[in-house]
């Protein structure tokens, strides 16, 4: 049953074998020498000053959310995707066809709705 | 599949019973397009009362022509379900007609919350019709997400956004829950459908299945604001917009009701004692709560708390009487008709208040009210008096009929526990009433009473529909 | 082989599911439940449900923990460290109370594990057709089926419920053009 998934197993193996053999063959081949200026700052650059964690606008926040509804709708999408020809083949092809022009009809809605309210905008 | 297949599943039937679902769906999307271009906004008080009136309509002609069960047995719109239709639109309408003149013209997003309350009726319309664990559960959802949005509607008062959040959290834990229960249950039975759960759970059910079950209940418990999952319900009701309220308060604990009393034939009969004790510690929690309030708004949280127990009672009648009766059913429909005006209207009139300042729903402020403001003090006498379950108002019947119910499922000492908790209740609901016509009003906290006609017209229809029930409950009878 | 797998991901789901709960960086909290997201997957996969486990990874390991990230940064939170702990919450001092709470949630706990293990034994094999064949893919056009006839309620209701998320996140979350005067809502 699992056979299938072989290759993947592989690639996930050559993946992560790439990341670590790398970085221990870099440490092992590199040198090791420790001089004062390899710690100063760039010289066009400044010091890191302050912390890195900086507080994010929430219209990233509205994005992502957006983002997840019509990630959520491509789901239901690629169910009628994989079913539209056997749905052809029974006969029901069009009703099936008009139940996701619904389903889709009503994102749009809403698409045009966030289009024209500014949710797509930056905002400032 | 053969095209037989799909005539089996959407035929006229079909189209009936999803016809309210349908009108308000469609509502909803000319709300949405009327978004889109600024000089349409003018036409949204039409589009919504229209779609609520269509929907209506098509609910009274579900009554006359009900169907049993629809697309493969997932939906139901029977007669109950039609008449849990009719109190959901007529809490949602009340709701939006007390929120037109509590917000401000200018307030920014008032199509948007006209939108999400278009969408609590759907969801609810589903709960009470859902004949499937999975129209139940989108159901659940559909209802609960606006609720969440809108309790935070006021986004620049903190309670309002604390309120929403507390309903979120605690909200998405309970259907969590649910939906925990649901895979227990289908996991032991291999099914979804509560047709065939119910005549599993007669031979019996497993005890995973049990389990399921146990969990499912508990999130029901807390959209109906049972013992021990009603702690959010004051904070909640209190921070939330006042319309809101109106919603949460009565649709949502009608939906929550109408699916109970469904599946009570899913759980054990010996559950029934236990879900009667648990009434009564319902009502005594939120009886004793609401004795210590000063504030009207948190005060009414508390009441609903107690309502929800008395309602509870009806669930465990209906599981000790054994096979599913219409009795305890009507009993509800009766009783949430007369909650939905009579909380409608209490809360109504608090929306009336706030919208001139948070401050004025303190009961302090209330003092003299019955010689500023004699029509509203008596609308809000009539409301608290049926809250409370005195004769000649809708509350007596409804009270009266839920006892009766539980004394002829012979939970006679469960009964009598309510009765006493009722008397109990009027203890508070007097204090209001002696609060404004025996004290006098101290000028600081006069409210400053602006005329708001919507909320007027309201509270006038609310009051009349108390009365009526009150008076010729014949009329409300005759239709359940 | 399977009966192993499945029990590896299945410590890994409980532990990161944990280590969400526990974590007291929420960057950590995040991780874990990515962590947990995964072996879920691989649970999903094991049962058969090829395309439940790519939508898990795609939509809660994808989107779901992209916002969740967002919400990290957009609270800015930092590490919560023992000593930035507020002294004064209850919940982190009042002992008794929170050891009432454990000792209800084991008990109920323990009363519904002991339900579900009993349970376990007989178990019904789905009445749906949504089973998942024993070799090969899993039952898609049974799904898309099920889902276009017995569950075309759910499915459309699903897209209005979409909709409605929509419209309140711009209520939530887009800003305000103009605020009125706190405390007051005069018409």
């Amino acid at each position: 049953m699992l056979e299938p998934y072989l290759p993947i197993l592989l690639l996930v193996g050559i993946t992560a074998a790439f990341g670590v053999v790398n970085v221990i063959v870099s440490d092992l081949l590199g040198g090791h020498r420790a001089v004062v200026s390899k710690g100063d700052s760039y010289e066009c650059g400044m010091a890191p000053e302050g912390s890195a964690r900086l507080r994010l606008s929430i219209h990233f926040y509205l994005v992502a959310v957006l983002f997840i509804l019509f990630d959520v709708e491509s789901v239901f999408l690629v169910l009628w995707a994989v079913a539209a020809k056997s749905f052809t083949a029974a006969g029901v092809g069009a009703l099936v066809f008009a139940e996701i022009l619904v389903f889709v009809g009503l994102l749009l809605a809403a698409l045009v709705y966030v289009w024209r309210k500014g949710g797509l905008q930056w905002d400032r | 599949m053969n095209p037989d297949l799909i005539a089996q599943y959407f035929n006229a039937e079909c189209a009936a019973a999803l016809a309210p679902l349908v009108t308000l769906a469609g509502g909803l999307l000319l709300l949405i397009v009327a978004e889109w271009f600024e000089p349409m906004n003018r036409l949204r008080p039409l589009l919504f009362v229209g779609s609520i009136l269509g929907a209506a309509w098509a609910e009274v002609a579900l009554l006359n022509a009900p169907v049993a069960a629809v697309l493969g047995g997932t939906y139901s719109a029977d007669k109950a379900s039609a008449l849990w239709g009719l109190v959901f639109l007529a809490s949602t309408l009340i709701a939006w007609v007390h929120a037109r003149s509590y917000y401000r013209k200018s307030r920014p997003f008032l199509g948007e919350h006209d939108m999400l309350l278009l969408t609590a009726p759907i969801g609810m319309m589903m709960m009470a019709g859902a004949l499937d664990l999975t129209v139940f559960f989108i159901g659940l959802e559909l209802l609960s997400i606006p609720l969440y949005c809108l309790a935070s509607f006021r986004r620049d008062r903190s309670e309002s956004v604390e309120a929403g959040l507390k309903y979120f959290v605690l909200g998405a834990f309970s259907v969590g829950l649910f939906l925990y229960g649901a895979s227990l249950i289908y996991a032991a039975t291999g099914t979804l459908s509560l047709t065939a759960l119910t005549a599993a759970a007669a031979t019996g059910f497993s005890p995973m299945a049990q389990v399921g079950m146990a969990f499912v209940l508990g999130s029901l418990l807390f959209k109906l604001s049972v013992w021990p999952f009603h702690l959010w319900v004051p904070d909640v009701y209190q921070g939330a917009p006042t319309p809101v309220t109106i919603l949460m308060a009565t649709g949502t604990k009608a939906a929550a009701l109408a699916f109970t009393l469904r599946i009570t034939g899913l759980l054990p009969e010996s559950s029934a004692g236990l879900i009667a004790l648990l009434a009564v510690l319902t009502m005594a929690a939120g009886n004793l709560g609401a004795l210590v309030q000063s504030n009207l708004k948190r005060l009414l949280a508390y009441s609903g708390v107690a309502h929800a127990g008395t309602l509870l009672l009806l669930v465990a009648a209906q599981r000790a009487s054994g096979e599913l009766s219409y009795e305890a059913t009507s009993a509800a429909l009766f009783y949430m008709a007369a909650y939905v005006a009579t909380a409608g209207g209490a809360f109504g009139l608090l929306a009336w208040l706030e919208a001139d300042g948070e401050h004025f729903t303190q009961i302090e402020s209330l003092k003299g009210l019955g010689r500023r403001r004699p029509a509203m003090a008596a609308a809000m006498t009539l409301f608290l008096l049926s809250l409370g379950g005195i004769p000649a108002t809708g509350g007596f019947l409804a009270k009266w009929m839920v006892f009766s119910v539980t004394l002829d499922a012979h939970l006679t000492g469960y009964a009598i526990a309510g009765v006493l908790m009722s008397v109990i209740a009027l203890a508070y609901y007097l204090r209001v009433i002696a609060a404004m016509y025996m004290e006098p009003a101290s000028d600081q906290v006069a409210p400053p009473m602006a005329k708001r006609t919507d909320a007027m017209l309201a509270t006038a229809f609310c009051a009349a529909a108390v009365l009526v029930m009150g008076v010729l409950p014949s009329v409300f009878l005759g239709l359940i | 082989m399977v009966d192993l797998l499945f029990y590896v991901a299945a410590l890994v789901a409980v532990l990161t599911a944990v280590g969400v709960v526990l974590a007291r960086n929420p960057v950590v909290s995040v991780v874990s439940l990515l962590s947990c997201f995964g072996s879920l997957a691989v649970i999903y996969l094991l049962a058969g449900f090829q395309f439940l486990a790519a939508i898990q990874i795609l939509v809660y390991g994808g989107a779901i923990m992209v916002l969740f990230l967002f919400v990290v940064m957009l609270l800015n939170l930092g590490g919560l460290n023992p000593e930035d702990e507020d002294r004064d919450d209850p919940l982190f001092h009042d002992r008794r109370r929170s050891a009432g709470g454990l000792a209800v949630a084991v008990a109920l706990g323990s009363a519904s594990l002991i339900g579900i293990l009993r349970g376990a034994r007989h178990l019904a094999e789905p009445t749906n057709g949504l089973v998942p064949p024993e070799e090969g893919f899993d039952a898609l056009p049974a799904l898309a089926e099920a889902m276009f006839t017995r569950y075309s309620l759910p499915f459309e209701a699903a897209s209005v419920l979409l909709l409605a998320t929509t419209v309140g996140v711009m209520v939530l979350a887009k800003r305000q053009r103009s605020i009125p005067p706190a405390g007051e809502e005069r018409s």
